[in-house]
């Protein structure tokens, strides 16, 4: 008996700038079915489902809805085709209240709202799903699952036959999740198709029948949930070993240059991110630490930056006490950072070049007396580094929005990375995803970056999403996992297998 | 012109100190506590004019004319009532061209005005206080162009102007008497109200004079005092803040007659409004014939003609008759005649002079309808004042007091212009302090 | 179907010609609608154009855009760091009330000598002005309340202060209870030194280099610049983004109150309420016209003065109601939205 599915994507292609997010992808979804699309962040996951969507045109490729093929040009599109999408931030009205923000927009509404008819309706569904929530209270009192609960309402009062769910997990408690996937059975049940969105194993292998892995923008296989082990999984997600070898010289490791003692800190979502942590560099040394995306990488980062309050412990820069002494004391102590999502964190787009070269000279003696900014110096400085650093510009006065990703990456690269004004190499470089979205060219000049830095005397901390390159620059490898580090070794001490379990299980296999 | 200084005490200025420490001003703070009191007060200068009789405008040599209005022309209104007089003065005159310019801020008053004078008007006219000190200044620039100003106190006449700028002004406070009388008349309550503008003299003589004539009559019809309220709008154009006023008037104080200042017929609009809804509220026209805002709810009111003025100040011009003058016009001024008319021929109600009353209302009853037309003859001949103990009480024995209980106003006397025109206290019968 | 695309190349010049284009196309829809309502179009241009080449009216224009002028250079400053100050208007009284203060300080005590007084008044008001603008600041600082809201709520609380004032403890005793303060002695205004629209202009490039200067040159202007650009990059940076905003915000309203020493000082000669026509918010839209360019703000802020004079000149020569200078001023300001909007965005024909 051959069912037709009730969404199938062929060969869908999507291109940005610098990556390509979707490469040929193809995809499907049967009724009654939940269907796991698993990879790490940036695997191309929430793309492809955007182009489901109707918030992405592809580039190429075909999209059919029970058969027929189907364009779908905006979200309202495609909710006419029956889908819909809950996405990781929710889209309610936190004033107004459940049933309002149910109905809004709802065409089977009508004008003139019979209130009474649409709370019993909200009512209704909320019975169906064992679900306690008072239509007419207001949404800000609701707790984060209820929240979600109020998207799914939203979907299912307009019928949507395939619900997008983007990593709803991410936000609930451990309660709250059993209470999805009891939800998500029984609209699989009734004849629904669910896309799960996750980077999370357990939870495909726990709710889902079908599980898809992504990763990189492909699709490297897609099986019934009950023919796969957590293990195999997860070496589809990370991946196998490589492209190049990298000539790591030995360096004598020098004395301590960064120290963070029990180290507490808040994330954006106001819970901890990271519980106590101690870590320590070396100078001349590169510290790799290995997580899955959302375990409290970056905000180990920012927070070593001093870009985030530290709430608890303490943060030692060559033996000086600089817990929350802010960022600026930071970068006097020759603290570099290379933030993840550098255009957003590290580049002002509609500057020139030599002003965002100057974000971090400026206040230096070398370039600026007591009010005035020396902008001779520093355009003679920026073109220097322009040489230096290979950026594709022409003059140090052009738009730094005009330049590509990977150029604009090369600028902070130079920012961060050239001797700071007295010639001194930076004593400490933080670097998140340095090689995130560079050819294979970019990366191995910033390899090679990041290794004469070392052998200069640097202290390197480095976070990457890809686990074959932390392997290979890093000296040592600490692995975080929900907050914690959950395993400390040199690097040569395992292999990519053995680390990746490490991250996926929290704990030293 | 000596200049005594009187030092402030302290306490002034700790009060004005804490008001700016209050309002968390920092740099006002450098400039708090400066409450500079000025001892002596400035001596009067009367300069009344009374026109006798018309001159003959017709067969002078052409003129050119310019106006400066504060707001715009609109329907009603301050302005309008200007521009109004303007048509009527031109209308007259005929061999004029006049100009205007309107809705000029207070600041560039000058540049306005040098506009007006490139355009070669000779005869300038601005018709807002706060255009007072420009044209003061326009006056010593252009020592060959005439100037008057509307509503101030600085001519060549009072001395603190150049010999080339005059004063005006279209005095109301005796049709607000008369109202007053017509108020006083008609309430059921005993409570009436008034919606002021701002409290500065001329708005405070106003109420006064409306007060006391309604005391006049309430008092003589039923043996009781009036009790009045009072609420300010701080605005001259403001018909949301009126309507609330006057709404929280009736519904709250009870008051049943409702004047104001305020340059739009908002409040003559509640009353009528109120009269839809059954309840007798009663209120008046201000600057024009408002009757079509509120048919039922009017009674009379003060209407201005600013016309004869400014045709008057066209003649002087015209025949090179100029002489600097401070005109402060009343009832009986700019009229062919200066003398009463007997009681059925009376004029009250009818258009003539500068001020003059609205169609008064046959619901008034007659007994006081000829009372109003008795007095506004009366007024024409200086026979009669509101601001005295005749016009205060029936009896013609109770002195004017204020609300301190001083007696401002005595048997046998009479305010003068200096009074009135500085006038600072509010009659005894009105709730409401006067905010200071 | 058609599409919007976003320019990244957006040269200083064709920045210019799009606004020179806007207003070009402006006089034309104007004059269009003037044609229709039976209106001389050749004098309506001849008069606005005339206004802009005598030099007795175009002093004039000067004198009316001075205040406007200043508290523009004023917003530059606070819109370049993203702050988003609506209360150049309260600056302006404050400016007004400070200077005033310092004259009645004088007259009363004689505690400023005479030749100090300019120099009092405008240390005065700038200090005031920059102060009211340092409360939302302050707010927004440390507490995160948006300074649109609070700079706004502002401006009535300086205004009803100005009348509380004027009709109170500062109400000129010689004024026959009018609400106005005492008159400037001579010393104390403008005039003292010169023609005021002169002083006026020298004041105004002054500011106008100064502001040029400070964003050109400084530290601090570098860092308000990135703050207003990317607060996030600031903060990473490590750059003191409280300091420098109130710091930014100070100066801000400091020029607004330069601007309102120049209302009482140079075109009332006292204080009375209500002074200000609204020049706070003219401000807004002359420092936004200019893309936040000090120095295209003099002739902006000329051109808006040039207007009112022409209005005058409309009123008086065609006859028109002064309303016809607001639909004028209106199409000005939708064709520089508009022109906005191109120079951003470009159409393209695209099929999908």
């Amino acid at each position: 008996m051959s069912v037709t599915p009730l969404v199938e994507l062929r060969g869908i292609v999507k291109r940005f700038p610098n990556v390509v997010a979707n490469d040929r992808v193809d995809f499907s979804l049967m009724p009654g079915e939940v269907h796991a699309l698993l990879g790490e962040n940036a695997a191309g996951k929430t793309t492809l489902m955007n182009i489901l969507y109707g918030l992405y045109q592809p580039d190429e490729g075909e999209i059919y809805v029970k058969g027929k093929r189907v364009r779908i040009r905006s979200p309202a599109d495609s909710i006419r085709l029956g889908i819909g999408m809950v996405h990781q931030s929710f889209r309610l009205i936190p004033v107004h209240t459940v049933w309002e923000n149910v109905v809004l927009g709802l065409k089977e509404a009508g004008f003139v709202l019979n209130r009474k008819k649409l709370t019993d309706m909200v009512k209704k569904f909320c019975e169906e799903y064992g679900w306690n929530i008072d239509p007419n209270a207001r949404v800000w009192q609701l707790s984060v699952g209820e929240k979600q609960q109020v998207e799914l309402l939203k979907l299912l009062v307009r019928r949507a036959e395939v619900l997008i769910l983007d990593e709803p997990t991410s936000v609930l408690t451990p309660q709250e999740t059993k209470g999805l996937f009891k939800a998500i059975r029984t609209m699989a049940k009734s004849g629904k198709g669910i896309i799960f969105i996750t980077h999370k194993l357990e939870e495909a292998l726990e709710v889902s029948d079908r599980v898809t892995v992504m990763r990189k923008g492909r699709v490297v296989a897609t099986k019934p949930t009950g023919e796969v082990t957590a293990e195999e999984l997860a070496n589809l997600m990370i991946g196998r070993p490589v492209l190049f070898k990298i000539e790591k010289p030995e360096v004598k490791k020098g004395g301590i240059v960064l120290e963070a003692k029990g180290l507490k800190v808040m994330g954006d979502r106001g819970v901890l991110a990271l519980d106590g942590v101690n870590l320590c560099a070396h100078s001349g040394e590169i510290v790799g630490i290995a997580g899955i995306a959302g375990n409290g990488q970056e905000e180990l980062m920012e927070a070593l930056a001093g870009l985030r309050r530290v709430e608890a412990g303490k943060v030692f820069i060559d033996g000086e006490d600089v817990t929350n002494k802010g960022a600026g004391y930071l970068i006097g102590k020759g603290v570099s950072y290379i933030p993840p999502e550098s255009t957003r964190w590290a580049i002002v787009r509609d500057m020139r070049l030599v002003e965002n070269i100057a974000l971090k000279f400026y206040r230096s003696r070398d370039f600026s007396g007591m009010l005035r900014i020396d902008w001779h110096k520093l355009f003679e400085f920026s073109r220097k580094l322009i040489d230096e650093y290979g950026i594709a510009a022409h003059s140090p006065s052009t738009l730094a929005g005009t330049l590509s990703g990977g150029n604009l990456q090369r600028v902070v690269l130079a920012r961060e990375l050239s001797a700071t004004q007295d010639g001194k190499v930076p004593r400490l470089i933080l670097a998140a995803y340095p090689t995130k979205g560079l050819d294979v060219a970019a990366t191995e000049f910033v390899h090679s970056l990041l290794l004469k830095h070392r052998s200069m005397g640097s202290a390197i901390v480095f976070l990457s999403e890809d686990l074959e390159e932390i392997m290979m620059l890093s000296d040592r490898i600490v692995v975080i996992s929900k907050g914690k580090v959950v395993g400390e070794f040199l690097s040569k001490e395992k292999t990519v297998e053995e680390v990746g379990m490490m991250m996926l299980k929290g704990s030293a296999a | 012109m000596d200049k005594s200084v009187r030092k402030i005490s302290r306490r002034e200025f700790l009060g004005v100190t804490k008001a700016v420490a209050i309002g968390g001003i920092v740099a006002a703070g450098i400039a708090g506590g400066v409450s500079g009191y000025l001892a002596r007060t400035p001596e009067v200068k009367e300069v009344t004019k009374t026109v006798a009789a018309w001159p003959p405008v017709e067969g002078l040599r052409p003129i050119k004319v310019g106006y400066v209005y504060v707001g715009p022309v609109g329907d009603y209104g301050w302005s309008y009532g200007h521009d109004r007089g303007r048509r009527w003065a031109d209308e007259r005159f005929k061999n004029v061209e006049s100009f205007y310019i309107e809705s000029v801020p207070e600041p560039e008053v000058i540049s306005a005005i040098e506009s007006l004078v490139a355009k070669g008007c000779e005869l300038i006219i601005t018709t807002s206080f706060g255009f007072m000190d420009g044209t003061a200044e326009a006056a010593g620039k252009y020592p060959d162009k005439y100037f008057v100003h509307i509503s101030g106190y600085r001519s060549g006449a009072a001395g603190n102007a150049p010999q080339n700028m005059s004063a005006a002004f279209a005095e109301f406070y005796q049709l607000y008497y008369l109202c007053g009388l017509a108020a006083g008349a008609i309430t059921q309550t005993g409570v009436i109200g008034y919606v002021g503008a701002y409290p500065i003299p001329e708005v405070v003589r106003h109420i006064n004079a409306y007060i006391l004539g309604a005391q006049y009559a309430y008092k003589k019809r039923t043996g009781k005092n009036i009790k009045a309220h009072v609420t300010w709008l701080f605005s001259w154009v403001a018909p949301e803040d009126a309507r609330l006023a006057a709404s929280a008037l009736i519904d709250d104080k009870n008051c049943d007659v409702l004047n104001y200042t305020e340059d739009t017929p908002a409040v003559l609009m509640v009353a009528e409004d109120y009269q839809k809804k059954g309840r007798k509220v009663w209120s008046f026209s201000h600057y024009s014939d408002m009757r079509a805002y509120g048919p039922t709810a009017h009674l009379t009111g003060p209407v201005a003609n600013w016309g004869p003025i400014y045709l008057d100040f066209y003649r002087m011009v015209a025949t090179n008759t100029w002489q600097s003058v401070d005109i402060w016009s009343r009832v009986g001024d700019y009229m062919p005649w200066r003398w009463r008319q007997p009681l059925e021929k009376s004029t009250a109600g009818k258009e003539e002079g500068t001020v003059y009353l609205a169609p008064i209302s046959p619901v008034i009853p007659n007994e006081w309808v000829n009372l109003i037309k008795q007095r506004y003859e009366e007024m024409k001949e200086y026979l009669f004042e509101p601001f005295t103990v005749e016009g205060h009480d029936p009896d013609g024995k109770e002195p004017i007091r204020d609300q301190d209980g001083n007696v401002r106003i005595g048997p046998g006397e009479r305010a003068d212009r200096g009074t009135l025109w500085s006038m600072d206290w509010l009659v005894e019968y009105i709730e409401e302090p006067l905010p200071k | 179907m058609f599409m919007l695309e976003r320019r990244m190349d957006i040269s200083r010049k064709a920045s210019s010609l799009f606004v020179l284009l806007s207003l070009l196309l402006a006089f034309f829809v104007t004059g269009l609608i003037f044609h229709l309502l039976g209106v001389d179009v050749a004098q309506f241009y001849s008069t606005i154009c005339n206004v802009f080449i005598t030099p007795a009216l175009l002093l004039q224009a000067v004198f009316r855009s001075i205040p406007i002028i200043l508290a523009s250079l004023g917003l530059v400053v606070a819109f370049r760091m993203g702050f988003w100050n609506i209360g150049a208007e309260g600056q302006i009284y404050l400016g007004m009330i400070a200077a005033t203060g310092i004259v009645i300080l004088h007259v009363s005590y004689g505690a400023i000598p005479a030749s100090l007084m300019l120099v009092a008044m405008g240390v005065a008001s700038f200090l005031a002005g920059g102060a009211w603008c340092l409360i939302p600041a302050s707010l927004k600082v440390r507490l995160g309340v948006n300074e649109v809201l609070t700079t706004l709520m502002l401006n009535y609380i300086a205004m009803l202060f100005t009348d509380y004032l004027v009709y109170g403890p500062w109400r000129d005793p010689e004024g026959w209870g009018f609400a106005l303060s005492i008159p400037f002695p001579e010393y104390a205004t403008l005039k003292y030194c010169g023609n005021p629209s002169t002083v006026g202009i020298v004041i105004s490039v002054a500011v106008a280099g100064f502001v040029y200067f400070l964003f050109k040159y400084t530290k601090l202007g570098f860092t308000l610049s990135v703050l207003g650009k990317s607060s996030d990059v600031a903060k990473y940076a490590g750059m003191q983004a409280g300091r420098a905003t109130l710091l930014g915000s100070i100066i801000s309203g400091g020029m607004a109150g330069l601007g309102g020493l120049y209302v009482v000082s140079g075109m009332m000669g006292r204080l009375r309420p209500r002074a200000s026509p609204g020049y706070g918010y003219t401000a807004i839209i002359v420092a936004m016209l200019v893309q936040l360019n000090p120095w295209l703000i003099l002739p902006a802020g000329v051109f808006f003065g040039g207007l009112l004079t022409a209005g005058d000149a409309l009123q008086s020569s065609l006859r028109l109601p002064f309303s016809a200078i607001t639909v004028f001023q209106s199409v000005i300001f939708l064709c520089i939205i508009l022109a906005e909007f191109f120079r951003r965005y470009r159409v393209v024909l695209r099929r999908l």
